[in-house]
């Protein structure tokens, strides 16, 4: 359970991070991150169902669907 | 577990870090990044009022005594499905916006 | 000026989240009022009720089967709204420019692709005791698949997985939901024919009828993945 305490200022710092990255790839790569620890905190919780999910999901289907659609669109976020 | 509400108080800053995403950020794809922040930020809520203090996984063991709320775990495990479907959906948008406009961006 | 009012808006929805998290009662107290009302029900009769040890599949499967019958339909919905914005890929369309990958790339696919479907299909299978399920399998299938359309291109996969096939195996998990669920309506039972108790099935029965559902589950959920991931990987020729 004390995991939890170093996980969480890392999830914190990660969504700051990908919400500030200019580079559209890079701040999906960064999600996928996101999503990996995100599954350590569920196992951590006790929901060792979520965390295969999220590791399946999070970390890897939809970061797929991300980059696949970056790909078609643009990479670089003007301000 | 001693960690009082400290997780309710991460689920809150992680939903408003998402919400500003949605707000601020001009580009579509950062938006969608945002919602699905938010969405996790949801989960987190629900599977922390969820949790019970030294449970153990909600799979039964002769000899265990207390679980946590696996009521939540369902209703999450359902909402993830749907979020990639709802990802992809709105990320469909963005590409056909894109595609028949040019602008990846809002613009104004 | 936008940035100004969007922190206006978040400081205000700051406040009331924050008020709101301040007044629940404390995280984990097993005196809370979400352990105490039907939960301990499925964590004591859920073992002996569907023959599940892992009470998630229990729940998700049997006492709300109705639930995840309605979220297959989301999912699927999801998916025709999809199609109707980008459209389906089709041998016709799909045809891009790609270049295949070293050697050493494919072969690592070529021998890793079998094992992670062996994977996948433990994961299903094994929902009843362990933490899988046939969400989670059917979405390694699915990632599997993806790895597979990136070394090889989608031409090949769509190949070996036509649209036709995915469009059968889409609508599988409504289709095996409804058919269990109005046989147990039409025997004079539950929604679903496994929560039935008068009909006396066997254990062996109730078990095959639950793989049949987690399975279809499990090859639905992969194909409307693999589908939503071709719509948006598909370029339109010319």
């Amino acid at each position: 359970m004390s995991l939890i305490y170093f996980l969480v200022p890392f999830l914190l710092v990660i969504a700051v991070a990908t919400v500030f990255t200019r580079d559209l790839l890079a701040a999906v790569i960064i999600f996928s991150a996101y999503s990996l620890i995100m599954a350590v905190v569920w196992q951590q919780l006790g929901a060792p169902v979520l965390a295969l999910a999220e590791v399946a999901i999070g970390a890897g289907v939809t970061v797929v669907l991300f980059v696949v659609a970056v790909c078609r669109t643009t990479r670089e976020e003007k301000v | 577990m001693s960690t009082g509400n400290f997780l309710y108080g991460v689920a809150m800053l992680l939903f408003l870090i998402g919400f500003y995403t949605v707000l601020a950020r001009p580009s579509l794809i950062k938006k969608i990044i945002g919602i699905n922040i938010m969405e996790t930020s949801v989960f987190l809520f629900l599977i922390s009022v969820g949790s019970r203090r030294g449970g153990s996984a909600p799979i039964i063991l002769s000899g265990v005594k207390d679980y946590v709320n696996p009521l939540p775990q369902v209703v999450v495990l359902m909402a993830m499905v749907i979020a990639v479907g709802t990802t992809a959906l709105a990320l469909s948008m963005a590409v056909k916006i894109f595609e028949s406009s040019g602008a990846g961006e809002r613009r104004g | 000026m936008k940035k100004l009012g969007a922190i206006f808006l978040l400081s205000l929805c700051g406040l009331f989240l924050l008020a709101a998290v301040t007044s629940l009662p404390r995280m984990g107290d097993p005196e809370n009022p979400t352990n105490s009302l039907v939960v301990p029900r499925y964590l004591e009769k859920g073992l002996r009720e569907t023959g599940c040890r892992n009470t998630v599949t229990a729940i998700l499967l049997s006492y709300r089967g109705y639930d995840t019958m309605m979220e297959m339909v989301v999912l699927f919905t999801a998916l025709a709204a999809a199609l109707a914005i980008l459209g389906r890929e089709s041998l016709e369309t799909c045809c891009e420019t790609f270049v295949l990958p070293s050697l050493l790339v494919r072969m690592v696919v070529v021998i890793f692709v079998p094992l992670f479907l062996a994977f996948a299909l433990y994961v299903i299978t094994h929902g009843f005791t362990t933490s899988g399920g046939g969400f989670q399998g059917g979405v390694i299938v699915a990632t599997t698949v993806i790895i597979y359309t990136l070394v090889f291109g989608l031409d090949e996969m769509v190949k070996r997985i036509s649209p036709g096939v995915r469009m059968v195996l889409e609508s599988s998990a409504i289709l095996s939901f409804m058919l269990v669920g109005l046989l147990g309506i039409a025997l004079g039972g539950n929604f679903l024919i496994t929560t039935t108790p008068t009909l006396g099935l066997s254990d062996f029965l109730r078990r095959a009828i639950l793989l049949l559902l987690e399975v279809s589950i499990g090859l639905a959920s992969g194909a409307v993945i693999i589908s939503l991931f071709c719509l948006l990987k598909k370029v339109e020729r010319g």
